[in-house]
């Protein structure tokens, strides 16, 4: 991230399609010109050595001065006195060999311009791969510069001039690192790969090459060289550099790392150090204008440069490209020209500027706006978001009638093949039920899904059918099996049935109907039993009936009914025995369920009002029920159901305190097997293990209880049924309208999934109810509401039951008008809705 | 030409394209030599190093908490800890100089909103294990289960790329004594199964019998195996490894690699006073005072890291993190004039992305430039991405509010609802709108599900106290304004609020 980017000064591309590295630039008076200008020279991986002299700005071709082929790859290049006068050559490093050439004006040609011709001084010839090369005068001999070669192998090669002095192997090597030599202290700096900076001294290199002969050098056969100091830097190594101030005392060593830059003093010992948060590429060393301090020039992977005076930033603008090699240049009196190399070979003699590195996002398109057409379009828009945001009661309303209509046939007898269980072989009584779809209009449907859904005891061998092409043909035929498994005694008779679909506009819609299954499903014909525990008699204002007539599709007289006795035996084994008086008006329904009592009772007052209602006459049926109301056997199905509730809560309870346990142990026992030196386990294990089986049982406890509740549940909704219908009969003066409030303050939906229990729900309506409408006392009114919470027992609850149904009895009414309005409106529109 | 580029050793193109970073032609050339001769080191050594390179990520910045380390967390000392000492209570400064949130919005953790993104801005540590998990996962909350199996699972993915014939290193295969005592290749291998294959245990195992092979005299190889330990969850030995790597060779990674254990730790002021010691070392450090300004942030006393941050421009002055959180700090003290000069400044050093040109907008609308504020937004939205641009639209709407078009704000906060389901300020914004028009359920129903999002809300509390109060909803709004307090103790609509409440409800 710049600030600024870097202004381009002169500008060139040496070659396509060639190779640099960092070792090939270097900057110098190569020609040993009069007028001391730099050059800059570049050979390429393939092997092409150019040399340019940039004088004027933007650059021309006039400005390369020199291009030639050599034979094989560059691998180096540097300036030096490597000649016994003081004037500067240029040594080329190839892989098999080093040659030291000269650069001169071609003095033959004059009239075409200035040409340059490159001779070689001498060369050597390398014995192993070389890598790269130093150069610099060792062994502190003035104003000569001897060249250090490094193969690929390790082996440091040293050439005095012309001839070859002696050669070493570096211990412990494995990749060869940047190579430089301090001239302070007589030493070479250079990198090996487990991330050390070393330095040998050249007095102990050339000291120890003497003992060895010529044969050991060729076999690698090297003797142990001591170090002279090396420094742990932990980090790889990308570029060593030398830099010696004003004082030739103070020089410090920098190590470019992938990640930080290192200062070293000359013995080794870290200055400063510096992390990078980016991937540097290059960097150089410069002196700066403050006393103490280093310049440098850190080039990165992201085209950026930065110059840091030791630890604090600058200056950082932004490159062209990514260099290989930065150096710095001077052009006659212009200081401080930056010099780039990059792998392709684009050369960028560049310098600071304040030009602001622009990276711009993409302009947003700009046009010109017109405001007619874009308050138009404003305003189009405006009125579809209108559209879309109005309310539901502007939406056109569902008054079109269904599609069709759905018709039941009334179901006759069982069928004769019952549907059989899995295992047992039993086969259950069963009764196919066929449904005719009738369109009313002529319209086709596509798809119209029939579902049913039937509570158990029943089951559908299918619960749903999907139609195809309904409307087209005449009528649409589905049939649905329906059978009982008698797992408990079944409450209601009837099965809601829905179809729905999607109608022509592309709406869903669905029809409502349901089915009316025969008793026949749910009991079969028994023997009469005399005597029962739960007993309900009641009273009507007509002779008693002929029981076999009324129930006459049930076969009463085959098991031994009479006409003033019959009895029927569920599917789950109860007995229910219903008795006509002979002389008065009165009938008894006795048997050992209580809960079973309530079907027949139900389907014993459809047929007798049914009854009547055909013969007709001047009086209507009325049937009362003279009391009293069964509490007590209502409250023991309560206080069951309670007491499973209590137990699952406990239950639930015991669970979350094991769990909070487990995770307890599991903590302890994860500390332990983290402490370094084990300690015993104190019987943890076995703790935890104990835990983990206590949960399981818990789980399984809750799972049992759970369905228990589900039966109970069942039981408690049957009763509340039987208890409304038989206060209704009870009470003189509680019509349909307050029956229905009744109910739903009574509610028999009683559903244990809830987080709000029957129990304090039901509580707190009759609270309610008895508090306003049932109030007798303005004491009575001033009565706190009850919260909905689980109670402790339900004491209270059936105290409040028996105060309600008590007062309904004497006469009270239950009119919350507005309330009972809104509730009896609801109802009757779902009776429509169903019919 | 082509016949000189024959002569060139593959060994040395390999080492250069390694120091150039064009790894997979390192690793190309690697490969064939390693066919010709598998027992090359000089080739083995260079493709691990190539190998590892591609996939390195600073081991210092990588961190992420998981729900398995906030919860059986048995690292941290005191579970109440005084104010000022812990990031768990980050809104309990010592100095009492915590911003307040009414000024500066909290993350979704109860954090101070922060100028600058970086893995651990999200580490408030739910209480519970339950609270943990029905934290709603939103794409910017989503937080692994535990470390070991999140990010660094991703990290490693390397080790799953299909290569033609196997693995390079297998590293059950591997003889670690043998490679421990080889100083040339350990290093390189060490870091190629840390980084590249993410194997912690052998990684371990290898630095332990490198440690001892050195004689305990290589500082490295300690901190590496304190590296080791840290994703291991082993901060105690962690911690140990990097004082004796610290007091061999005093590196910047050194001290912040010990920093980052004590921020695990939960032992800020430890993790500060290190870094004071660091910042004497090694003078002008960027990095060292950065983390201290970041741990100063974390425990929310602002002032002190704003203080460093602005002592990192001594020594850098491009530093993205210390200007962005600068200009953040600048924008919430009220001074948007100056945080447009940090965010501009930004923009001018590159950095376009939609969050800038977002803050822009937000502070040229703050400091009465409407006309660019809105080509910000404009710009913002054009370089939105999925994750952001819900951000951009919430603020479009909250300018909109300012200037009184609550059709446009209505809009916008629609249009970020429609880019973040999660937006829980965007719903409490709408919520008000909808409380404007006299909608009060609908508003009811934004509100709770602000609320359900984000519990630290405390506007939405406090505003469905409000609603409540106002319908003669008591209750409600009596745990409401309790909640909105929870959030934010300093809030004094709330409190004027539930002394209201109180006083009806000692009148009834």
């Amino acid at each position: 991230m710049s600030l600024f980017k870097s202004r381009e000064w002169w500008y060139t591309h040496a070659g396509a399609e060639e190779e640099y590295d960092t070792c090939n630039l270097c900057v110098g008076n190569v020609d040993n010109s009069p007028d001391k200008l730099e050059k800059i020279v570049v050979g390429s991986l393939q092997g092409i050595l150019r040399i340019y002299c940039p004088r004027t700005k933007g650059g021309n071709h006039e400005d390369m001065l020199l291009e030639y082929q050599t034979d094989s790859p560059i691998l180096g290049l540097d300036i030096g006195r490597l000649v016994g006068d003081s004037g500067l050559y240029l040594a080329i490093l190839h892989p098999r060999k080093v040659t030291v050439c000269s650069v001169s004006v071609d003095t033959t040609t004059k009239d075409t311009g200035t040409f340059y011709n490159i001779s070689q001084i001498y060369s050597h010839k390398l014995e192993r791969t070389a890598c790269n090369m130093c150069l610099g005068s060792f062994g502190s001999i003035k104003n000569k510069d001897f060249i250090c070669v490094q193969s690929m192998d390790g082996m440091m090669s040293f050439y005095e001039q012309d001839s070859f002095a002696f050669a070493r192997f570096l211990p412990q090597f494995l990749i060869p690192g940047p190579l430089c030599y301090v001239p302070s202290t007589d030493t070479f700096i250079t990198s090996s790969s487990s991330n050390f900076v070393e330095a040998y001294r050249y007095q102990t290199l050339a000291v120890s090459t003497e003992s060895e002969s010529k044969d050991q050098i060729k076999t690698g056969a090297g003797k142990r060289l001591r170090v002279d100091w090396k420094t742990n830097i932990g980090d790889n190594v990308v570029d060593i550099k030398i830099f010696s101030g004003a004082d030739d005392n103070a020089t410090t060593i920098f190590v470019l790392g992938e990640h930080n830059l290192f200062a070293l003093r000359e013995n080794g010992v870290i200055r400063f150090m510096k992390k990078f948060d980016f991937n540097p590429s290059c960097f150089y060393p410069y002196g700066s204008l403050v006393e103490g301090t280093v310049n440098m020039l850190v080039a990165n992977h992201s085209r950026t440069c930065y110059v840091w005076q030791d630890t604090t930033l600058a200056w950082s603008s932004s490159f062209q490209h990514v260099p290989v090699n930065i150096r710095i240049l001077t052009v006659g009196s212009l200081k401080g020209h930056i010099v780039t190399l990059d792998e392709t070979g684009k050369i960028y003699v560049s310098y600071l500027g304040t030009d602001p590195s622009l990276q711009t996002a993409a302009p947003v398109e700009r046009r010109e706006i017109n405001y007619d057409e874009k308050d138009q379009e404003m305003a189009k828009l405006q009125q579809v978001i209108r559209e879309c945001t109005k309310p539901i009661e502007h939406a056109p309303k569902i008054t079109d009638q269904p599609d069709f209509s759905i018709f039941v046939e009334p179901v006759n007898g069982l069928d004769v093949v019952g549907v059989k269980h899995e295992e047992s072989d039993t086969e259950y009584p069963t009764v196919t039920v066929k449904i005719n779809l009738r369109c009313s209009s002529k319209i086709s449907l596509d798809k119209v899904t029939l579902t049913v859904a039937p509570e158990v005891p029943f089951y559908a061998t299918q619960r749903s059918v999907v139609l195809t092409n309904v409307g087209s043909g005449p009528t649409s035929l589905a049939t649905f099996s329906l059978y009982n498994t008698g797992q408990r005694v079944a409450s209601d008779l009837t099965v809601p049935l829905v179809a729905h679909y999607t109608n022509n506009h592309s709406s869903p819609r669905s029809v409502h109907n349901s089915i009316h299954l025969p008793l026949q499903l749910v009991c079969s014909a028994a023997c009469p039993e005399k005597s029962a525990a739960h007993k309900i008699t009641i009273e009507t204002n007509k002779p008693a009936m002929n029981l076999l007539e009324l129930f006459s599709e049930m076969n009463c007289e085959s098991e031994g009914g009479q006409n003033g006795c019959v009895a029927f035996k569920t599917v789950s084994g109860e007995v229910i025995t219903l008795l006509a008086a002979k002389n008065s008006q009165k009938y008894r329904i006795q048997s050992n369920s209580f809960i079973a009592l309530y079907i027949i009772i139900q389907q014993f007052l459809m047929k007798l009002r049914r009854h009547f209602e055909k013969i007709g006459g001047t009086q209507p049926l009325s049937v009362t029920f003279p009391g009293p109301v069964p509490l007590q056997e209502y409250f023991d199905i309560i206080d069951s159901r309670f007491e499973l509730r209590l137990r699952q809560r406990s239950y639930r309870e015991m669970l979350s305190q094991r769990a909070q346990q487990f995770r307890a142990i599991q903590r302890r026992l994860l500390t332990r097997f983290k402490d370094k030196t084990p300690s015993p386990l104190q019987n943890m294990d076995t703790l935890l293990e104990g835990t983990y089986q206590q949960i399981l049982a818990l789980a399984d406890a809750d799972l049992q209880t759970t369905k228990a509740l589900e039966e109970a549940d069942h039981a408690l909704s049957t009763a509340t049924k039987l208890m409304l219908l038989l206060v209704k009969l009870w009470c003189p003066n509680l019509d349909d309208k307050q029956a229905t409030v009744l109910q739903s303050c009574l509610t028999p939906d009683v559903n244990s999934s809830d987080d709000v229990g029957w129990e304090e729900m039901v509580d707190a309506s009759i609270t309610m109810l008895l508090r306003t409408c049932l109030a007798k006392t303005t004491k009575e009114q001033s009565v706190g509401a009850a919260s909905l919470k689980l109670p402790s027992d339900t004491t209270k609850l059936k105290k409040h039951i028996a105060l309600l149904l008590e007062r309904l009895n004497k006469g009270g009414t239950l009119s919350l008008n507005t309330y009972a309005d809104k509730v009896s409106h609801r109802n009757k529109d779902q009776i429509e809705s169903g019919s | 030409m082509a016949l000189v580029e024959k002569q060139l050793d593959p060994l040395f193109l390999a080492r250069s394209y390694l120091r150039r970073r064009k790894f997979d032609s390192c690793v190309e050339i690697c490969s064939k030599m390693l066919e010709k001769n598998p027992y090359d080191q000089c080739a083995w050594f260079m493709k691990a190093k190539a190998l590892t390179e591609q996939v390195y990520v600073d081991e210092v910045e990588a961190d992420t908490d998981g729900i398995a380390e906030m919860l059986m967390d048995d690292n941290s000392i005191a579970q109440v800890a005084r104010p000022g000492t812990s990031f768990k209570k980050p809104g309990t400064s010592g100095q009492g100089t915590s911003t307040s949130q009414g000024i500066r919005p909290m993350s979704q953790s109860g954090r101070p909103v922060s100028g600058f993104v970086r893995p651990s801005t999200q580490s408030g540590r739910p209480g519970t294990m339950e609270q943990a998990i029905k934290t709603p996962r939103t794409a910017h909350t989503a937080r692994p289960v535990t470390s070991a199996s999140g990010r660094f699972v991703r990290l490693g993915t390397a080790s799953m790329l299909s290569e033609p014939d196997g693995p390079f290193i297998n590293p059950s295969q591997l003889n670690l004594a043998k490679y421990a005592d080889r100083p040339g290749l350990n290093k390189v291998l060490f870091d190629y199964l840390f980084y590249h294959e993410n194997d912690i245990k052998n990684s371990l195992e290898l630095a332990a019998l490198a440690t001892q092979s050195s004689k305990y005299e290589d500082w490295w190889w300690k901190q590496q195996l304190g590296k080791c330990y840290y994703r291991l969850g082993l901060y105690r030995d962690a911690e140990k490894q990097f004082q004796s790597a610290l007091k061999q060779q005093p590196t910047v990674d050194n001290y912040l690699y010990l920093a980052k254990v004590f921020v695990k730790l939960d032992q800020p002021l430890a993790a500060l006073d290190l870094f004071e010691k660091g910042m004497e070392v090694f003078p002008g450090e960027v990095s060292l005072i950065i983390g201290s300004a970041r741990v100063h942030e974390g425990l929310g006393d602002l002032d002190s890291s704003v203080k460093f941050y602005k002592k990192v421009f001594q020594y850098d002055a491009s530093s993205v993190e210390a200007i962005a959180c600068i200009g953040t700090h600048n924008f919430y003290s009220d001074m948007p004039e100056i945080a447009l000069r940090s965010f501009r400044r930004l923009l001018q050093m590159g950095v376009v992305n939609t969050e800038l040109y977002n803050n822009i907008g937000l502070c040229c609308f703050y400091a009465q430039q409407y006309d660019m504020s809105l080509t910000c937004f404009e710009r913002a939205i054009n370089l939105a991405n999925k994750e952001n641009v819900a951000d951009v639209w919430y603020n479009i709407g909250h300018i909109a509010v300012g200037l009184g078009d609550s059709n446009l704000a209505y809009q916008a906060f629609q249009m970020a609802l429609i880019s973040d389901n999660n937006h829980a300020e965007a719903y409490n914004n709408l919520a008000v709108l909808e409380m404007r028009k006299g909608k009060v359920e609908q508003a009811r129903a934004y509100f709770l599900s602000a609320i359900t999002i984000n519990q630290e809300l405390y506007e939405a509390h406090y505003n469905l106290a409000i609603l409540s109060e106002g319908q003669g909803d008591l209750n409600t709004s009596f745990k409401e304004v309790r909640k909105s307090l929870e959030a934010f103790a300093e809030h004094v609509d709330s409190k004027n609020l539930l002394a209201q409440l109180r006083q009806y409800f000692t009148l009834l």
